[in-house]
């Protein structure tokens, strides 16, 4: 069973889930009593903005577990080690016969040139005209 | 920049070809030299266009370039080449040395 990815990120998604299920319970039921049309709206504002938190935690949270659930299949599937294959020898032969080639084709090109330098040198004396 | 007096040349500039990884590479043809300022420096290339000799002319900065075709193959991909900065300033033998005063014939002065 493979570690929980994040847990530290997974504990403060669900203290904020534990913060917000009261808020949005208490605001459904202020919405429900007798108040003015405009604190209805106020608080129903209040309610699409928390649920829509609540609702992009939980996603968070089971984005959390699929990545959970991906680690336990890669642990299942011998992750981290990926062995050598083998093959038998004819195969093999024909891989080699194979790499051969690739490497005669690539050797028939070359990277151009990308750069050329001027190298003055030294100066020197002009000749003495005779 | 490199400083020279016309008393003095570059005998042996050479050019260096490499590709991006630093290593020697080569060019299609023969890479063709010039000045750019043949009043300053003059550019006498090698046959194989591998090196040349620059001579200087005048007082004055000009630079050495090279062009080439980096493509070896049908089409043709240009790459330059450029010297630093050559400043040239006037060599001891081109500065004058000696003023001569030449007094020519006296004339009798007009009567007063």
């Amino acid at each position: 069973m493979a570690d929980d990815p994040n847990p530290q990120l997974r504990a403060e998604l669900n203290a904020a889930l534990a913060d917000l299920d009261p808020q949005i319970r208490g605001l459904h039921d202020l919405a429900a009593v007798s108040i003015s049309a405009d604190l209805r709206a106020s608080v129903q504002e209040q309610i699409v903005e928390r649920e829509r938190r609540h609702n992009l935690i939980t996603t968070a949270l089971a984005r959390l577990d699929d990545a959970h659930d991906a680690m336990n299949m890669l642990q299942a599937d011998g992750y981290p080690a990926q062995p050598l294959a083998t093959i038998v020898a004819s195969q093999f032969n024909e891989l080699q016969e194979q790499q051969t080639d690739l490497e005669t084709a690539i050797a028939l090109f070359r990277e151009q040139a990308s750069r050329m330098t001027v190298g003055l040198g030294e100066p020197s004396a002009k000749p003495k005209p005779a | 920049m490199a400083d020279v007096t016309t008393d003095q040349f570059f005998p042996s500039v050479v050019l260096t070809i490499t590709d991006a990884t630093g290593a020697a590479a080569t060019v299609d043809g023969v890479p063709v030299w010039a000045s750019s300022d043949e009043t300053v420096l003059a550019v006498t290339a090698a046959a194989d266009g591998m090196s040349a000799s620059v001579d200087t002319v005048a007082p004055g900065t000009a630079r050495v370039s090279v062009s080439a075709d980096a493509d070896l193959g049908a089409g043709v991909v240009s790459l330059d080449g450029v010297s630093e900065d050559i400043n040239v300033t006037l060599g001891p033998s081109h500065q004058a040395t000696t003023m001569t005063l030449t007094l020519g014939a006296p004339s009798a002065k007009t009567a007063p």
